[in-house]
């Protein structure tokens, strides 16, 4: 059913200036927290368990990271817990994506009044094509650029430059731990490639929950024909479903995309109102229980649940 | 209200039994048990933790036209709620019918004050003296011929046939009180409990009224209504009690001429001028709702 | 026409039209007593208080409607209770009461971890995800309602009117009360899916209020109420479609353009028939029981 959430707006589409500036600061002056001793490890704090999950993989025991959105949670429309407060006025270091995702954190780094450096790891990429969220001009830009797993490695590579200089003696390690993680990830990218490559290419049309999956799509080769929420919170009318429909069957959408942090109802319905089959569990924003509890495995999942409802 | 005892015209009706000179059920209340329609020792009961009646002694005989009088807030209509199995006595003992108040509830018919109906109830005087019948068809069953026989022949004797489609709220205060009477006669009851059943309302209607109870009560039907209208208690009704947190006296209706009883009943609310008495007492003031009837549909029994 | 026809061909749309239609109906059989007795504060009441028994539900791995219906009952006869027992004024009681269940289930909500979202479907209702199974779990359930009504017409009827006269004419209204408290936590429970909690309590109400200004018989107030609910639920759905709006929030408004249109224009209470006729409304035109 329609009826948004009042009290919660869209996050897409906001700006992160400030945090941007932040990040800025930080890469550009190599400024930060003093490099800690021995023994200590970073305490980090990511607004997403899939970024979590990047700065993990890369800073290994030197660095305690935890998510501001749990595991399974939405980060679209998420509101911080005081314990989540906490967590960032203890942390010395700071990660979000930017592009209108989880702005929610900039209030929340005031709140807490932790000084700690903020990096956006989306923003202001090279070597990256930021997608608007609509085809009109001057929409805000589409943030789930790490479903490119060639754009998850452009995060990496940002999380490597922000914590190898604060690392002092062990940055040659996590620069190390960078490098591995970045040839994995090429491994990854080329994987999915191939396995998407594996559906014949007038049937690789999906329909997603959310917005999340255009460069996704646009790295591995398919085509999304419509997507069933806007905006994560404001459920579609019925007039949208009516013309989301036609334009599956136009489309030849072959299945309807869920995800696992929000409810399979919509997705449910929109699928059997078009006749095509549904998957309930795709993971974009979050990550959850093995095998789908790090960024690798999630890739992975969501790549055959794909080529398993594609290919058939 | 103000009255003159010396005054008021001699139309008791011819079968009115010679009161006695004692007020009788209060003493001797083993032996007036058995035979009562309403029976009551030593009940003490209220609302909350606010006492509104202490220790009450009372028997009521079959046939009788009792008029229960008071000062407002004095507990009249509690001892009708009490009557009706409205309210738990908090001490003594209360037979209704021979047995614990309710049992018989098929068999009683209780009217409560015009202030406690809500008027713009979308209902016609039709629906609500059928309602009459209700309680005697039992869950689904739809009232039949009979039960329209009934509640015509109700509606006859009160005088308000031709008004069935009419909307409550529509009646005048004397109309809304045939109406309920007329509710009351369809249920076919034996004891009647009326909670101010002629207040409010023009003389014709009163009269009208209370012919018709008289003419049950000599059926063999027993009447007890609650008054502020001490000469009509005195006129119209065979006996009363006088009622003020306890029962205070209990007889003959001319005992509401007595100054004595008035004293004793009215208090403070009494002024004696010479052998003339007149009670200092809104008659047509309700008495305030009790306390706890005020919520979630005024009155609910509880 | 194409303007009717064309949502028709989906069949969520006729599954939602169905739903919204039936929902209606039941609402505003059961709102009509809700109305007489003055009782939509605890309509509202009843309805949040069935949150955390959908947290509940969730969190222990059952179905939605289960968690609601025990709460939704069980906190209808604990209103039931206090109303009777209680030494504090009612609307405070239940005030306390409401507030305290729903803060509750967004107690419960915020301790589970990860995925909650189709939670606060509940808030406001997931009409176009109505399934068949949720349509005949709806006929069902409307159904068990609506017969125990019709067998309970009469008596409840009286024991809304005079529950002094019905309870000392051997009616069990304090058992009709608590079973009526239940019918509505029942009906508010098969409305969740469709209009949420936030809404239900106009779904409840406000058809029957407006039935209640055009007509002075309890029949035809019902019945007027159930035309007027099921009118609003199918064009507030087609206005949801074709406006490409949330369509619980639609059918809530058509429902109170309804009522405010009845209040201007009626022919019994209408503003303009009573500077026609230059009489007062007079008492009639009160809407539930009066308070005092
Ligand atoms: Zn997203």
């Amino acid at each position: 059913m329609s009826g948004g959430r009042p009290l919660r707006r869209p996050r897409h589409g906001g700006s992160a200036g400030l945090l941007l500036a932040l990040a800025v600061t930080v890469s550009a002056c190599g400024g930060g927290p003093a490099p800690t001793s021995a023994g200590d490890t970073l305490r980090v704090v990511a607004t997403t368990t899939v970024l979590a999950d990047l700065v993990r993989q890369v800073g290994g025991a030197d660095v305690t990271v935890t998510s501001m959105v749990p595991k399974g949670g939405e980060v679209h429309t998420f509101d911080p817990s005081p314990s989540d407060l906490r967590a960032v006025a203890s942390a010395d270091l700071i990660f979000m994506n930017g592009l209108g995702l989880d702005d929610w954190l900039g209030d929340a780094v005031t709140d807490s009044g932790s000084s700690a450096p903020v990096i956006a790891l989306g923003e202001d990429l090279s070597g990256v094509t930021y997608q608007p969220v609509d085809p009109e001009p001057g929409e805000p830009v589409n943030p789930h650029l790490w479903l490119d797993a060639g754009y998850a490695a452009r995060y990496v590579e940002r999380i490597v430059e922000t914590l190898a200089p604060i690392e002092g003696e062990r940055s040659a390690r996590i620069r190390a731990g960078g490098d591995a993680y970045l040839q994995r990830l090429a491994d990854l990218d080329g994987w999915a490639l191939a396995r998407i490559a594996e559906i014949p290419e007038e049937d690789r049309v999906i329909v997603s929950f959310h917005e999340a999956f255009p460069y996704f799509a646009e790295a591995y080769g398919l085509t999304i024909a419509g997507i069933i929420v806007g905006a994560p919170g404001q459920d579609p009318s019925a007039g949208e479903i009516a013309r989301l429909v036609d334009a599956i069957r136009a489309s030849g959408a072959r299945a309807v995309f869920g995800e696992a942090q929000f409810s399979p109802d919509l997705a449910r319905t929109v699928a059997d109102e078009a006749g095509i089959p549904v998957v309930t569990d795709l993971y974009s924003d979050t990550l959850g229980d093995p095998p789908v509890d790090s960024y690798e495995g999630m890739i992975r999942w969501d790549v055959d649940r794909v080529v398993d409802a594609l290919d058939g | 209200m103000s009255f003159d005892p010396h005054d008021h015209p001699h139309d008791h009706p011819a079968e009115r039994q010679l009161p006695s000179l004692e007020p009788e059920a209060v003493h001797h209340p083993e032996h007036a048990r058995h035979h009562a329609s309403v029976w009551m020792s030593g009940v003490t009961t209220g609302y909350d933790d606010r006492t509104a009646l202490e220790d009450v002694d009372l028997a009521v005989d079959p046939g009788t036209l009792l008029a229960i009088v008071g000062p407002n807030g004095a507990g009249k209509s509690t001892l009708l709620k009490l009557m009706a199995g409205l309210l738990p006595p908090w001490h003594g003992r209360v037979e209704i019918l021979g047995d614990a108040p309710g049992r018989h509830a098929r068999r009683v018919a209780y009217v409560p004050q015009a202030e406690l109906v809500d008027w713009a109830f979308p209902v016609t005087v039709g629906d609500v003296v059928m309602m009459g019948r209700y309680p005697g068809l039992g869950p689904w069953r739809r009232p039949g011929a009979t039960d329209r026989r009934v509640v015509d022949a109700a509606l006859d004797k009160v005088g308000m046939r031709g008004h069935e489609a009419t909307q409550i709220g529509r009646l005048s205060g004397g109309q809304r009180r045939r109406v309920f009477l007329a509710r009351a006669l369809a249920a076919d009851p034996e004891l009647y409990l009326l909670d101010e059943p002629v207040t409010g309302v023009d003389a014709t209607t009163q009269e009208d009224l209370m012919d018709i109870l008289e003419e049950e009560a000599r059926a063999g039907k027993t009447v007890i209504a609650t008054t502020h209208d001490l000469a009509c208690a005195a006129q119209r009704f065979q006996k009363v009690a006088t009622v003020n947190r306890r029962i205070v006296a209990h007889g003959p209706s001319s005992l509401v001429l007595d100054p004595e009883v008035l004293a004793k009943t009215y208090g403070g609310h009494l002024l004696v001028l010479g052998d003339k008495a007149m009670v200092l007492d809104d008659a047509h003031h309700h008495d305030q709702p009790e306390e706890g009837e005020s919520h979630f549909h005024e009155g609910a029994p509880r | 026409m194409d303007f009717v026809l064309e949502p028709l061909a989906s069949a969520f749309f006729v599954r939602a039209l169905l739903a919204a239609a039936l929902v209606g109906l039941v609402c505003a059989v059961v709102g009509t007593y809700v109305v007489l007795k003055g009782i939509a504060f605890i309509g509202d009441a009843i309805s949040h208080a069935a949150f955390p028994g959908v947290v509940a539900a969730f969190i222990i791995g059952v179905p939605y409607y289960l968690g609601a219906a025990v709460a939704a009952v069980g906190t209808s006869l604990a209103i039931g209770v206090v109303t009777r027992r209680a030494r504090i004024r009612t609307d405070t009681a239940i005030g306390v009461l409401f507030a305290g269940t729903f803060a509750f289930g967004v107690f419960l909500y915020s301790t589970i971890e990860g995925y909650v979202a189709d939670l606060f479907s509940f808030l406001f209702g997931q009409l176009l995800s109505t399934s068949v199974e949720d349509l005949v779990a709806l006929a069902l359930l409307g159904g068990l309602v609506l017969a125990t009504v019709a067998i309970l017409w009469k008596e409840l009827l009286y024991a809304t009117f005079d529950p002094l006269g019905a309870a000392a004419s051997g009616l069990r209204v304090e058992w009709l009360e608590m079973l009526f408290l239940a019918l509505v936590a029942l009906t508010i429970v098969i409305s969740l899916q469709a209009i949420g909690i936030i809404l239900v309590v106009a779904m409840l109400v406000t058809p029957a209020a407006t039935a209640q200004l055009l007509t002075v018989r309890f029949g035809r107030m019902m019945a007027t109420g159930v035309v007027l609910a099921i009118a609003a639920s199918i064009t507030g759905l087609y206005l949801s479609y074709w406006l490409d709006v949330a369509s619980g929030a639609t059918i809530v408004l058509v429902q109170t353009a309804f009522f405010l249109a009845v209040l201007v224009v009626g022919p019994r209470t209408g503003w303009l028939a009573r500077r026609r006729t230059g009489r007062s409304a007079g008492p009639d035109m009160t809407i539930g029981r009066r308070r005092t």
